[in-house]
């Protein structure tokens, strides 16, 4: 049975990074975090995607009670995700040993 | 207390995208918005606002492209694109063949008809099978599959008008002037009625120099602005159609062009002969001397009782549906 790497652009990297050292985020958070790297206005499509994709999860903040309005939407990694993203850095450390001067 | 953002924003991702889109992409990113300019301490609310306001904007364009092209209410538009693409098809196809038949020497500058020609006859006939298709696929909410309908009738119109009206007689007379030469005629070819654009069909006298007689103008005149009508007519009947379940199978489709054919065939000629029993030609060798009108009967008539079966039909739909509820 033949596996290729799932692709993984280079925002859906990001995101599984800042998931990957700070647990559970909302999206604005990963904004925050990303210094720039992560815009508003692109973050949560691409969050919608990689939850498509199953690299991630996510749950609906809990209201307390009698709180009116949308909930937030915290995200974390999912095993696939933590998979994808060890196996991108391994292939990338692989890469690096390969040609030191282009890493 | 402030307004709340993103209301708008929220309400077209609810009317428009599929549940998962909204609570996946959309409620988050506005209870974010909201959380941002409730909490802020930095810098100043209006920034915060604005720069939200921004993010929607990018988010509805990001999404239109890529995040939201899997809802299930805009699945069914890569279905109508197989009407489409074999109509243009068939027209091309049509056209290289007349081309080729009528002018063999000229085949080279053939296509400079097809994209007029393809424009102005495959897009409207297109029409029907695609609203057809579109108002009965039930991924469609009732009230999308109407928009859409109007839409695409009215877009095709709006691409009908300035091709049918200017493109397409600049093409022909272009296409004319290459076949001339090929054929070794000195002169380039005076214009026929097929070749005036549109603004000059509604002069009194013919321009120069053409080859068109007044009569022949104020058909053409009546022809080429009755067939803008048709983009209209077939969205309407085709809507139609679907309603009364006349547009789930093949056959359905060739039904309905049958009908359109025919309708355009019968009406065209009844349409002659009301005109010619309500002016009765004064000459034998000109019926139509005495029947200036003949053409405005011939060309708008078959547009007409099209849209009059497509509000019959509609008719008897809305009284079917009245009696099932």
């Amino acid at each position: 049975m033949k596996h290729t790497l799932p692709r993984l652009s280079a925002k859906e990297r990001l995101i599984l990074e800042h998931l990957a050292d700070g647990g559970e985020l909302f999206g604005l958070q990963l904004v925050e975090r990303s210094d720039g790297g992560l815009k508003r206005g692109t973050v949560y499509v691409t969050l919608g995607r990689m939850q498509e994709k199953g690299y991630v999860e996510s749950r609906q903040e809990p209201l307390p009670p009698g709180a009116i309005g949308l909930p937030r939407r915290l995200y974390r990694l999912s095993a696939y995700g933590r998979r994808v993203l060890d196996a991108w850095r391994l292939a990338e450390a692989a890469l690096a040993r390969a040609h030191p001067q282009e890493a | 207390m402030a307004d709340p953002l993103g209301p708008t924003f929220l309400r077209w991702a609810r009317r428009w995208l599929d549940e998962a889109s909204v609570a996946h992409i959309v409620e988050p990113m506005v209870a974010d918005a909201r959380h941002e300019r409730a909490t802020h301490t930095g810098s100043p609310r209006l920034l915060v606002t604005l720069r939200w306001r921004a993010a929607f904007l990018a988010t509805f364009a990001l999404g239109a492209g890529r995040g939201f092209a899997r809802p299930a209410s805009w699945a069914p538009l890569r279905s109508l694109a197989f009407p489409i693409l074999l109509f243009v098809g068939i027209e091309a196809l049509l056209e290289l063949l007349t081309s080729w038949i009528g002018y063999p020497a000229s085949t080279r500058a053939a296509p400079l008809l097809l994209v007029p020609g393809i424009v102005t006859s495959a897009l409207p006939l297109a029409v029907l099978p695609t609203v057809m298709r579109l108002m009965s696929d039930h991924r469609w909410r009732p009230w999308q599959a109407r928009t859409a309908a109007v839409l695409i009738g009215a877009c095709a119109m709006a691409i009908t008008v300035p091709m049918n009206g200017w493109v397409a007689p600049a093409a022909n007379q272009q296409f004319r002037i290459h076949a001339a030469q090929a054929l070794g005629y000195p002169q380039p070819p005076a214009r026929g009625a097929h070749e005036l654009m549109l603004s000059e069909l509604f002069a009194e006298r013919p321009p120069a120099p053409s080859i068109v007689s007044p009569r022949q103008l104020q058909e053409e005149r009546h022809l080429r602005s009755s067939v803008l009508l048709a983009p209209v007519s077939l969205a309407v009947l085709g809507a139609a159609l679907a309603r009364l379940g006349l547009a789930r199978r093949v056959w359905h489709t060739v039904a309905a062009w049958a009908l359109v054919a025919q309708s355009w065939t019968v009406w065209i000629s009844l349409g002659v002969w009301m005109a010619a029993m309500i002016a009765p030609p004064l000459s034998a060798s000109d019926p139509y001397c005495a029947i200036p009108d003949v053409g405005r009967f011939a060309a708008w008539t078959p547009h007409v009782m099209l849209l009059g079966t497509a509000v019959l039909c509609h008719r008897v739909a809305s009284a079917r549906e009245v009696a099932t509820s």
